[in-house]
């Protein structure tokens, strides 16, 4: 299998460690947020909306994120998400335990 | 821009869903603008827009799914919670103490746990699901960590703790009136028993899904 698939199922609990990480170097609005996530995945990661909006949606209702509205350039409502003061205390805290879950598994599966 | 087709499906998906009509008309805008950007970004890209925008939308019915369950929590705010908590615990506390011995057993115990459980928020289970998922973080004083509290949390504190309170108004009401005799019978402890059991289990079950 190549390492380079495409994944399209997050974990939940890693995908919004993900959107926190964005979030915490600036504020987005849905669209942006998963395009920027895959390109920093470099195409290996595919972030549907199923997963993106409840989980933005349930970030906010943890009182993670809160979401403000602006408009597209062509006047469309737009929603944009930025990180609550909890929301980065948040972020600091599930960046630090994937990124120890990630050399763990590392440590283990690529010997 | 995406097609009219595309706009008339989006609008009744979002009128189809079972959530408050205050999120779908949040739900429908944020799918909107990420279908106009998908399609937009094809365009620039020369890419077919039209399919894009349906690439962008997705498996719906996975959509459905995770919108009903998280968006009707929506619907509850904190005074919310706390006013349905006040409800509940003086309901409990007044059957209990005008129950007379009937109320004093098993019989007592569940009907209180009942009225807690009928008084509950709607979607409150999954509400409070949702907050025990929620990252640890360090309370104000900075002395422990836990979850942010939100409104099921806050409706199973008040209704835990409210009918102390005012078992105890009660009690000093009566005695300045000269009733000295105190009777405690085991259902005032049945719905504080049924929320730490029911915290306990929902609270293992969020670790153990946070760990997977």
């Amino acid at each position: 299998m190549p390492r380079t698939r495409q994944r399209d199922a997050v974990p939940r609990g890693a995908l919004r460690a993900l959107l926190l990480a964005a979030l915490a170097e600036s504020d987005l609005h849905g669209y942006a947020l998963a395009r920027k996530l895959e390109r920093r995945a470099r195409g290996t990661l595919k972030i549907r909306e199923g997963s993106l909006y409840p989980a933005l949606h349930e970030l906010e209702l943890e009182g993670a994120v809160e979401a403000s509205w602006t408009r597209a350039p062509d006047g469309r409502r737009r929603r944009v998400y930025s990180l609550t003061r909890s929301g980065r205390r948040s972020a600091r805290g599930a960046r630090a335990e994937w990124l120890a879950i990630a050399d763990m598994l590392h440590a283990i599966l690529a010997t | 821009m995406y097609s009219g087709r595309m706009k008339d499906e989006l609008e009744r998906f979002v009128a189809s869903l079972a959530i408050p009509a205050d999120r779908k008309a949040i739900i429908l805008a944020e799918l909107t603008d990420h279908v106009a950007c998908a399609t937009e970004a094809a365009a620039r890209d020369g890419l077919d827009p039209e399919a894009a925008g349906r690439a962008a939308l997705g498996n719906l019915e996975a959509l459905r799914r995770s919108l009903e369950a998280i968006e009707p929590a929506f619907r509850i705010t904190m005074w919310h919670a706390v006013g349905r908590g006040l409800l509940a615990a003086v309901l409990v506390a007044i059957v209990l103490d005008r129950g007379g011995a009937v109320m004093a057993g098993i019989v007592g115990a569940m009907i209180v746990v009942a009225i807690a459980a009928a008084l509950a928020p709607p979607r409150a289970l999954d509400l409070l699901r949702a907050e025990l998922r929620a990252p640890r973080i360090r309370g104000t004083l900075g002395v422990a960590r836990g979850v942010p509290i939100g409104p099921a949390l806050t409706y199973a504190l008040t209704v835990t703790s409210v009918p102390f309170v005012v078992w105890v108004a009660l009690i000093i009401e009566r005695a300045y009136a000269g009733a000295t005799v105190l009777d405690v019978p085991p259902s005032a402890f049945a719905v504080a028993a049924a929320v730490c059991l029911l915290l306990l289990v929902e609270g293992i079950r969020a670790r153990r899904r946070a760990a997977a």
